[in-house]
């Protein structure tokens, strides 16, 4: 895969999506730009609570609404700005363009119906298919998926089948309209570690043989780094730092993603302490002034309570964005 | 912290034979129509001041066992040695009255792993973590409120926070409390049972600080159940790996994941993500999901997802390879392997 | 939003200040609650309806001032022919008495004396007691009075000259007093006579027992709660949240306490033992029998017993459909009288009897709900219903509650074979049918045995409380696994303190909010009994056997009123309910 002059496939820009709650605002989003490239993963990663789930829902334009909206911002997939976009044509860009992918498949599965017939109904849906050739192409998807003996699998319901086999069944039926992106909303998360090998691989594999584009949601940096190509970390509703994975994981500019690091386990010398970030994510109902992450971060100054630092580029060629007000004392951390 | 325990020093705890077999009944009699074979015959030591953790996928029988050894559940069969003292006559635990056991809990304590579930939502922080100390007629009155105090400053909150209720804490907070709480009765060994795994990384990190700082401060002994790999290498001296209710390798933490002899001690090691980009996969990725634990294969419980299964496999189960002072495995190719290199 | 609510600390409750508790909490989402708050106004109304309805509709007057003209006219008769027997009775000797005494009397001359003193004194004091302070007949009667008794302390001793002579003087001031003291002629208005005060009782008061004192304090401290509770915690607690909290159970020991006091005290000095019964109050006063000086009456005079001949079965007053003229015929509508088709004679007239303190025949207020087959006054009746209908609910609920807890906890907390056993037994108990079971146990056991109302609370709270248990089972059994329980028992606390602290309040939100609901269960249940007849005993109403009094579609206000506060008062309690189940699961809203 060739780094350079990738189109984009899906852009965001300065999303606001907001919630209220007992006549205060919470501010789960709160000014998110990324942007993800054609045939490419783009990690996100953050603690609980930082609106990395709420961005992707907002993308599908899934926000649940009272008590949500999308206050400000633009997302553009191929050029068309899905924020203006009808819900009758949001339908027809759900499952068929983006399909989306979730943590917990038992519950995103309707309990009564076969995994075959869920399948085929969203390919009929979407493609038109007639029955035959709907059952036909779940076959094909659930064997697509590594689903053995499909022919038999398509008739069972999702409660016979084990957590692993329920992740991908729930791919299959994303797969099965070819989408041009993946939304894999923490996909692993409630699996064991063997069998996350075994999804992550697969969607790594499908990303090969169909080119969609793939974003990755997950609070795992590990995650991160073996499977996604640029990586957006975000921290309280905002994207801090933004660069294509080796870079970000070489060279982390941003003092959260630097402490984020220092406090994985993985990293750290048996015996050595590990590094923390003293205190807790702020509560999206009342961020901190200016840089959100001041109350935590080592070198914060007055200055950071004054301003919000905006997501600069570190470079000319603007691969990698940090929003920090004190990039040359956060090189030296 | 000495991760071997010499031979003429009694271990804290030493578990011989744990058995905990859940029974499947059917129909509106009842019947017993089989076990569920969660634990199934594990042996451990758990040294003083010593880290053992116990690792592995979930039904692996980890929690089952830690529970098992406190008696929070009753054990089907097995010895548990609990030697209070170095030099003091080792007790059963298993064998002790309820009544008995009830005062030895002070000694044996357990952190859980959701921080939301683990504490009362009606009582008051102060009752949580002070509870036990009244209850035990240990500190009342003025006194018992100095002790609350001292506990949660010692696990990072301020006094103040003992008048408040969990729902007003975070996570990270929660698990603190749930700490202090293990900690009022002045335990010599600690059960962590997926004590971090709910935990955002930073806020882990602070809690696995905590419990190794606890660790010198009061000579603990922890057992740590974890499916989190790099947390376990992190903290633990010992490991035990477990699959379907059985302990398949355990040696030192260097052992395990310097010289992992198990294939599926290996295939886990594999498996586990690394957070370094463009590192060359060179995964065993294991076949289909693990077995149910009521009718477990023949032979080798691992032998149906084994990349390298032979026919012997089925027949029996292996028993434990002695690799080295510190490590054993269970399984028939380890020998051979061995020998070939 | 500018610096921060929710920086580290504050979020995660290290900062000082207030924390809320679970009642906290509770509180707080119900007072969102506006259907709820509602529903909870309406209900503390209908209680306090039925707690206060001997106070608000009774035919017994609070306070009566009045003088009893017979009472005191018939002492006044018979003063003198007492004074004539005394007269004799002192010139004879004992000798001369024993003699001449009724034949089988075995009264000895000093009983004799004694008995025929009583019989003066009682009526003198009657008099008196009639007589304004200033009256002159005062001075009179006790003259008679000292005379009598010297006269009689001398025929004790025998000395007959002196009682004959004292005697003699007694039955002139006797005939002063037959001429001076007569009372006035009652029908004759403008004869002039003797000025006679009122005698105060309180008929009313005298009739209420102590425990609905009890319940009348008892309600009043909780319908007053906002107000004293507010008061209490600026004044006394300063609004340090902290104490208010620790002050909450005190409150609650001080308002039962005040109640029970109240009720011991009202034992100790009044006690009525008059319920449920018509009084002749009003009748004696409408007869002139009794002539009030002052009679306070409640405002609905009506007592729930009282019958009124010509008004069966009369529609609500404000209906045009009412009007009876003089002779008591209704004016328009189906019961115009006609006259017989072949005699061309009107059926014989039910003129309405107006008594003491009631409204008009006429009043748009007399019979605001109608009455019922014998003029019985409906509103009365529903609101002394009400007792009945509201308490069953509330006892059946309170019984089936605890049964359900107990049953369930066990079963949900040990599990196994006991979990097992109960668990079917349940199941065997959910067939049972609870209505055909009451008719069964009711026309089984005799009502003056055990009255059938008390029948009805027992077997639906005997019965109903499988639905109860089931979710107390369900509980016990989620929260035994939960963590914060094994932690409990893994520091040591026994299984007692674990139950009672740990999972018992944690499992009592469910099972109180089906408490809720069973009260309206318990309400429908006895009303569709009594329906059948086979509920309270006449002349006890209560809502359902209201509806039980007629079936004729004519009578509509007998089906209309209390169908409708059967159906606001169950209505309420499922508002009540839905808002509980909301509000007692904060955990839900983290």
């Amino acid at each position: 895969m060739s780094e350079a002059n990738r189109k984009a496939l899906l852009e965001v820009d300065g999303l606001r999506t907001y919630f209220r709650s007992e006549g205060e605002i919470a501010r789960a989003v709160d000014g998110v730009s990324y942007t993800i490239l054609e045939g490419e993963t783009l990690g996100v990663v953050g603690e609980s609570g930082c609106g990395k789930s709420v961005t992707s829902l907002s993308i599908m334009r899934l926000i649940p609404d009272p008590p949500g909206w999308i206050e400000a911002g633009e997302i553009r997939f191929r050029g068309r700005n899905l924020v203006a976009c009808s819900e009758q044509e949001m339908r027809q860009i759900r499952g068929n363009e983006i399909a989306m992918i979730f943590q917990e498949p038992m519950t995103a599965l309707n309990p009564v119906f076969t995994v075959g017939s869920q399948i085929i109904e969203a390919v009929r849906e979407h493609q038109g298919l007639d029955p035959d050739a709907a059952r036909a192409r779940a076959i094909e998807m659930l064997e697509l998926v590594g689903i053995p003996i499909p022919e038999a699998r398509v008739d069972e319901y999702p409660h016979q089948l084990s957590g692993g086999m329920r992740q991908r069944v729930m791919i299959a039926m994303a797969m099965s309209c070819d989408p041009d992106l993946l939304i894999a909303d923490e996909p692993t998360t409630a699996l064991d570690v063997t069998v996350q090998a075994q999804i992550l691989d697969l969607i790594a594999e499908l990303q090969e043989r169909t080119g969609m584009s793939v974003l990755l949601i997950t609070h795992d940096l590990a995650v991160v780094a073996e499977n996604a190509h640029h990586v957006a970390v975000m921290y309280a509703g905002k994207v801090v730092e933004y660069a294509p994975v080796e870079e970000l994981f070489a060279r982390p500019r941003h003092p959260y993603t630097i402490g984020l690091f220092r406090s994985l386990p993985d990293l750290a010398k048996p015996g050595e302490r590990l590094a923390t970030i003293p205190g807790i994510v702020p509560s999206a109902f009342a961020f901190p002034s200016g840089c959100r992450y001041r109350t935590r971060c080592p070198i914060a100054r007055d200055e950071c309570a004054a301003a919000e630092p905006p997501l600069a580029a570190l470079d000319q060629d603007g691969v990698h964005t940090v929003a920090c007000h004190l990039l040359e004392e956060a090189a030296k951390l | 912290m000495s991760a071997t325990t010499s031979t003429a020093e009694e271990p804290l705890i030493r578990l011989t034979g744990l058995k905990k077999y859940f029974p499947v009944e059917k129909g509106v009699f009842r019947r017993h129509v089989g076990d569920v074979k969660a634990v199934d015959d594990v042996s451990f030591q758990v040294g003083r001041q010593e880290t053992l953790s116990l690792v592995g996928e979930s039904g692996c029988g980890k929690t089952t066992a830690g529970r098992s050894l406190l008696r929070l559940i009753e054990p089907t069969a097995g010895e548990a040695l609990y030697c209070a003292e170095p030099g003091a006559a080792p007790i059963d635990l298993f064998e002790l009255s309820t009544k008995d056991m009830r005062r030895r809990r002070r000694d044996l304590q357990i952190i859980f792993q959701d921080p939301f579930a683990s504490l009362n939502p009606r009582m008051s922080v102060s009752h949580i973590v002070g509870e036990a100390l009244r209850v035990h007629g240990i500190a009342r009155g003025d006194e018992l409120d100095g002790r609350v105090a001292d506990l949660l400053q010692r696990v990072g909150l301020r006094a103040e926070a003992r008048n408040r209720f969990p729902h007003e804490f975070s996570g990270g907070q929660r698990q603190r409390i749930g700490i202090a709480r293990a900690l009022a009765l002045g335990p010599k060994f600690i059960v962590c049972d997926e004590a971090v795994s709910a935990l955002d990384v930073s806020i882990q990190a602070q809690i696995i600080n905590l419990l190794k700082d606890l660790q010198e401060e009061y000579h603990l002994s922890y057992l740590f159940i974890a499916h989190d790999l790099s947390v376990v290498k992190y903290l633990s001296d010992r490991i035990a790996v477990m699959y379907l209710g059985r302990i398949v390798e355990s040696g030192t933490t260097h052992d395990i994941f310097e010289r992992a002899s198990h294939p599926y001690t290996r295939a886990l090691l594999s498996s586990v993500p690394r957070p370094e980009p463009g590192r060359k996969r060179d995964r065993i990725v294991l076949q289909g999901d693990v077995p149910s634990p009521i009718s477990p294969p023949s032979g080798c419980h691992f032998r149906t997802r084994c990349p390298v299964a032979e026919e012997r496999c089925s027949e029996v189960y292996p028993t434990h390879v002695r690799l080295s002072a510190t490590h054993s495995a269970a399984c028939h190719l380890i020998e051979s392997e061995t020998t070939q290199a | 939003m500018t610096e921060p609510r929710a920086t580290d600390q504050a979020a995660g409750g290290d900062a000082g200040g207030y924390s809320k508790d679970y009642w906290d909490q509770v509180f707080e989402q119900l007072g969102k609650r506006t259907l709820f708050k509602v529903a909870l106004a309406i209900l503390a109304v209908l209680y306090a309806s039925a707690i206060y309805a001997p106070l608000i509709a009774n035919d017994r007057p609070f306070v009566l001032e009045a003088i009893n003209y017979k009472e005191y006219g018939q002492a006044h008769r018979t003063l003198y022919p007492v004074t004539l027997g005394l007269n004799s009775l002192a010139k004879k000797s004992p000798e001369e008495y024993l003699e001449d005494r009724t034949e089988g009397s075995t009264q000895t001359f000093d009983e004799a004396l004694s008995a025929e003193l009583a019989a003066a004194s009682g009526r003198v004091e009657l008099m008196l007691s009639y007589l304004p302070e200033e009256a002159e007949g005062r001075a009179v009667l006790a003259e008679y009075m000292t005379k009598v008794e010297a006269g009689i302390a001398a025929a004790r001793a025998r000395d007959t000259e002196t009682a004959t002579a004292t005697m003699k003087e007694v039955k002139d001031v006797a005939k002063r007093i037959r001429a001076e003291l007569a009372p006035p002629d009652l029908d004759d208005p403008e004869a002039e006579g003797l000025e006679l005060i009122g005698q105060k009782s309180y008929p009313l008061w005298e009739s209420v027992s102590a425990w609905e004192i009890f319940f009348m304090v008892l309600w009043a401290l909780v319908l007053l709660w906002p107000l004293w509770n507010r008061a209490w915690n600026a004044l006394l607690l300063r609004g340090d949240r902290a104490r208010i909290r620790r002050h909450r159970r005190l409150k609650w020991a001080l308002v039962l306490g005040l109640s029970l006091l109240a009720a011991g005290g009202w034992k100790a000095t009044i006690d009525g033992s008059l319920n449920f019964a018509a009084a002749p109050y009003k009748a004696a006063l409408t007869s002139g029998e009794i002539v009030a000086t002052r009679a306070v009456f409640p405002p609905v005079t009506f007592g729930f017993a009282e019958t009124s001949s010509g008004e069966f079965f009369r529609p609500p007053t404000w209906s045009d459909k009412a009007e009876i003229d003089d002779e008591g015929y209704y004016v328009r509508g189906p019961r115009v009288p006609e006259p017989d088709v072949i005699t061309g004679i009107l059926p014989d007239p039910a003129p309405v009897e107006v008594r003491h303190g009631e409204p008009d025949r006429n009043a748009k207020w007399r019979r605001p709900l109608g009455t019922d087959s014998l003029g019985r006054d409906f509103l009365v009746r529903a609101l002394w219903g009400g007792r009945i209908s509201l308490s069953v609910g509330i006892l059946s609920a309170a019984i089936l509650l605890v049964i359900g807890t107990v049953v369930g906890a066990i079963a949900g907390y040990f599990g196994g074979w006991v979990d097992f056993l109960l668990s079917r037994f349940i199941e065997l108990l959910l067939c049972f049918p609870v209505f055909f079971l009451i008719l069964l146990v009711v026309s089984v056991v005799p009502p003056d045995f055990v009255p059938p109302i008390f029948l009805i609370v027992v077997v639906i709270g005997l019965i109903r409380w499988t639905g109860v248990a089931r979710l107390a089972r369900g509980e016990f059994l989620k929260l035994r696994e939960s963590e914060f329980v094994i932690a409990s028992e893994a520091l040591g606390l026994s299984p007692a303190r674990t139950i009672f602290r740990h999972i018992l309040p944690n499992a009592m939100g469910p099972v109180l909010v089906s408490g809720a609901f069973s009260v309206a269960a318990g309400i429908l249940t006895e009303s569709g009994l009594s329906f059948l007849g086979f509920g309270v005993n006449e002349p006890i109403p209560s809502w359902g056997a209201l509806v039980n009094e007629s079936r004729n579609p004519e009578h509509w206000w007998v089906i209309l009123f209390p169908g409708l506060l059967i159906f606001v008062t169950v209505s309420c309690y499922n508002l009540v309910g839905e808002a509980l189940r909301d509000a007692v699961d904060p955990r839900l809203k983290d």
